[in-house]
Order: C-alpha cells, then structure tokens, then sequence
C-alpha cells in the first residue's frame, strides 16, 4: 500500500469552506494514511467591482519517489528554476447556495452511492498508478477491435445547473478560456483567479504535448455568460506550468498559470479565490464546489455542481461531480465560514470519477509565486 | 503514472448538410481517464484527441443551438478511432 502519503499531512491555506463523511470504501484508505495534520491556507479576496477597470489589453504516484525538479515552475518564455517555500480540522464543508440546485439532492446522492463492491476496489492500483484510469484500464484487461458505435449513448443524469448571475462572486473570478494551441488548433478551458493578474487552470491548458507544447495565446474571459462578457477579455501569452508536466507529462503535476497583461488586472476589480494545501483527513469526505466553462452546453455558460470528495490521493482528488470536456482547470473549493478556498484544480474526466490534481504544498507554493508574479 | 504509454486517439469531422462545421465544440463524456478538455472544430470540421488511454469513449459533438450528438467507440493501444458526426 502506498506508503508516500506523508507529504500530504501538511496543510497550507492562502484564503476561503470543509465536509467530512467517510464512507465504506474509503475506510481503506483511511488505513495507509498516517498524516500530520498542517494546513496552509492563503484567503481569497472579493473584489471591488464598482472600481473602475484600466483598458483591456491585448494580447502522488505510490511508493515511486518524487523528484522535486519535477515541482519547479518553468514558463513559456524561458526555463526557470523556481525554489518552494509552504490548519487542521474535520472535513466540513458547504455547499454553495444556487438558484434552481437543489443541495439536498447533492446530499442524497452521497447515500445513494454504488455499493461497495470488493471487485472494483482500485485503492491498490490508484497507490501504485497514482490516476484512477490506471486501474479501470487495468480492471478491464480488454483489448477490443477499432469500431464505431452510431448508437446514442445515455451517459448518466445531469446535476449541474446553470449559473446565471456570473457578475455575482466567486462566479465572476472564474474564466472562460478560448486557448489556441502551437499548431493552431482551438480548445475550451477554464481557469480561475488567484491574484490580480494571475488565473490558474490545468497544466494541460497551457502546454499541450500532442499539440506543440506551450500554448500560442489563450483568450481569458472572467464572468462569462454566453455571448456577455461583462468584463471584456484579455488575450494573454505568458504561461507557467513545473516540469513534471512539460518534460514529463505526469497527470499528478498537471498544472498551470497565465500570467495576464500588467492592464488586465481582472483581479483587482472582480476579487479572486482562496486556496489550501489541506490534510488527507479534512479532504476526505469534504463537501466541493466545482464551476465550469463546458463544451457540451451553450457557449461561454458556466454550470455548477457539488459533491464529496471520494478518494483522497497524494497528489490527486476523485469525485463524482458532473462535468464536461472544457471544464479543466476549473476550481474545486471548499467554502466554509463564508470563506472559498480551492483545494484542487480540476483536470481529467473518467468513468471512474472525475479527478483533480490536489494543491498539496509544492502545488501551493507554486501557486503563490505565480500569484506574485502577477501581483 | 504519466501519459507516456502506448496511446490512442479519436478523431474525426463535424458535418451539417455535408458542409464542415467550425467551431463545434467536441469533448469527450465517457471513458477512461482523460483530459477535461473541448475540443473547437477547425476549417475543415476536424478535431483529434491524442494520447488516449485505450478503451472505451464516448464522444459528444455540440453545435451552438442544437442538442450535443454523442458516440460511441472502442480504441485499442496505440490504434485511432475515426468518428464523424453528420
């Protein structure tokens, strides 16, 4: 069993909520877990819209050790080598209050989980792989024949709902991403703010191995709703990702930054979030949020939708939330006491569950130096 | 785990009336881990998702107005799976 889960008995919070039940097949995992709690919190700020807006610019993976190179910052402009520097208590946590989402039924479906099924217990292989995929695929063992299905498929209810006050916060510091890769295809994404100039999102948004590496430019529009955006958008080129994601592609660094123009300070005006590097123990069983920018609904909408966290990894979270291709890089926090803190940045879809990469502290620390770096 | 193994892809074109549609948003609703990103049609209507884990996927297409279309298929390592929407 994973022993390497040391590393995420230490906690960091830079601004914002919690949710703790423990469920059957979690109890488990619970055993290879022997944390310290440390929590690292950095508070999130609600903006001052009524300000005036300058123009818009243009423009855990098992036992295998971890190499801390893998953690450093590089850029899309140049290489660099960045150095790291990094609260306790149960899993609460709440559940953002939207219109038309009915909580209640986010709760229910906490009790009307499939039931454990011993045959299907992934802990082992999640430890070994580190990506939930790892260990359906393996699961699986099937090797079928290329085909094509014309067959609609029904993939399951739809919890999220629509947000439709994107001017209102935290919907407002969430973003719209239009990226356009090196060879000049075009994505959808989100990111969200984490400082003045600075939006975090999937490491896979800003450099696309398969599609020429760093991102040629990606469009970032805050609050957007539908073909409204109520503050404008601003095309950004500076990047930031570590190399266990550029050089490495490893899922379990995949993450990212944009650095916006110095006149697009989105942040200043519309606020940005929290985040917290939390212990394996306040994530387990945490009450999330999670908003996006998906590509299966109309343009530019952004749709919600909240769960507990099911699976705790070192470097990576697994939830049932609903979501869509177009939502990496969206924010999964926890709002507890009023306050809204990300505590992982969601990047793959799967059959499995749906997984973030977990801000642990060299996520965290990264986080804060791009935040300074757009500050 | 990383991404570095024998890999799929899933490609193919969006078409209405015959005539490419650029812009549709294609993603993929169901499979084996992957990325949660869209995909936005080119010129020609064409998207590609590369480095895939091998397996079963469902792909949706959405075009704005319309209700996504979603697909089927299997796509074993290192093999592409061509799905076009029409």
């Amino acid at each position: 069993m994973n022993k390497k889960v040391q590393e995420s008995g230490s906690e960091q919070f830079e601004d914002e909520q919690l949710g703790a039940e423990t469920g059957k097949t979690l109890q488990r995992v619970v055993i290879a877990q022997s944390t310290v709690p440390e929590e690292h919190i950095e508070d999130p700020f609600m903006g001052n819209p009524a300000e005036s807006f300058p123009a818009l610019g243009q423009g855990e993976a098992g036992d295998a050790p971890e190499d801390l190179d893998d953690h450093d910052s590089i850029s899309s402009e140049e290489s660099t080598l960045v150095e790291f520097s990094p609260m306790d208590g149960m899993a609460v946590g709440d559940i953002e209050a939207v219109p038309n989402y009915n909580s209640s039924l986010a709760e229910a479906r906490l009790e009307t989980e499939a039931p454990f099924d011993e045959s299907k217990v992934l802990d082992a292989w999640y430890a070994e792989f580190g990506d939930p995929a790892v260990g359906a695929m393996i699961l699986k063992q099937r090797q079928q024949p290329a085909s094509e299905s014309v067959l609609e498929v029904v993939i399951g209810k739809d919890d999220r709902v629509k947000i439709n006050n994107t001017t209102a916060y935290p919907w407002r510091t969430i973003c719209s991403l239009r990226i356009t890769a090196a060879d000049n295809t075009s994505w959808i994404g989100t990111g969200w703010l984490v400082g003045p100039r600075t939006v975090i999102t999937a490491g896979h948004c800003v450099y696309m191995h398969s599609h020429g590496g760093w991102a040629k430019k990606i469009e970032v529009i805050p609050g957007r709703n539908g073909s409204t955006m109520p503050y404008g958008s601003c095309t950004a080129t500076h990047f930031r990702s570590v190399k266990g994601w550029t050089n490495k592609k490893n899922i379990t660094h995949d993450y990212g930054a944009i650095i916006l123009p110095s006149n697009c300070r989105y942040g200043d005006r519309v606020g940005y979030f929290g985040y917290a590097n939390l212990s394996f123990f306040s994530l387990l069983g945490l009450k999330v949020n999670l908003a996006g920018y998906p590509g299966d609904k109309p343009t530019g909408t952004i749709w919600f939708d909240a769960r507990q966290i099911t699976l705790v990894l070192a470097r990576r979270l697994v939830y049932n939330i609903d979501t869509a291709g177009g939502q990496s890089g969206s924010p999964v926090w926890r709002l507890k006491d009023g306050k809204r803190h990300v505590v992982g940045i969601h990047t793959n879809g799967a059959s499995t569950g749906n997984s973030a990469t977990r801000i642990t502290k060299p996520v965290f620390d990264n986080i804060k130096k791009w935040k300074a770096m757009g500050s | 785990m990383n991404y570095d193994k024998s890999r799929s892809a899933i490609k193919g074109r969006v078409l209405r009336n015959g005539r490419p549609v650029v812009d549709a948003s294609v993603s993929i609703a169901d499979g084996p881990s992957h990325p949660d990103i869209a995909a936005l049609t080119g010129a020609n209507g064409e998207y590609a998702f590369n480095d895939l884990e091998p397996g079963d996927y469902a792909v949706q297409a959405y075009i704005e107005g319309d209700r996504p279309a979603v697909k089927r298929c299997s796509v074993p390592a290192g093999q592409t799976a061509i799905l076009d929407f029409s």
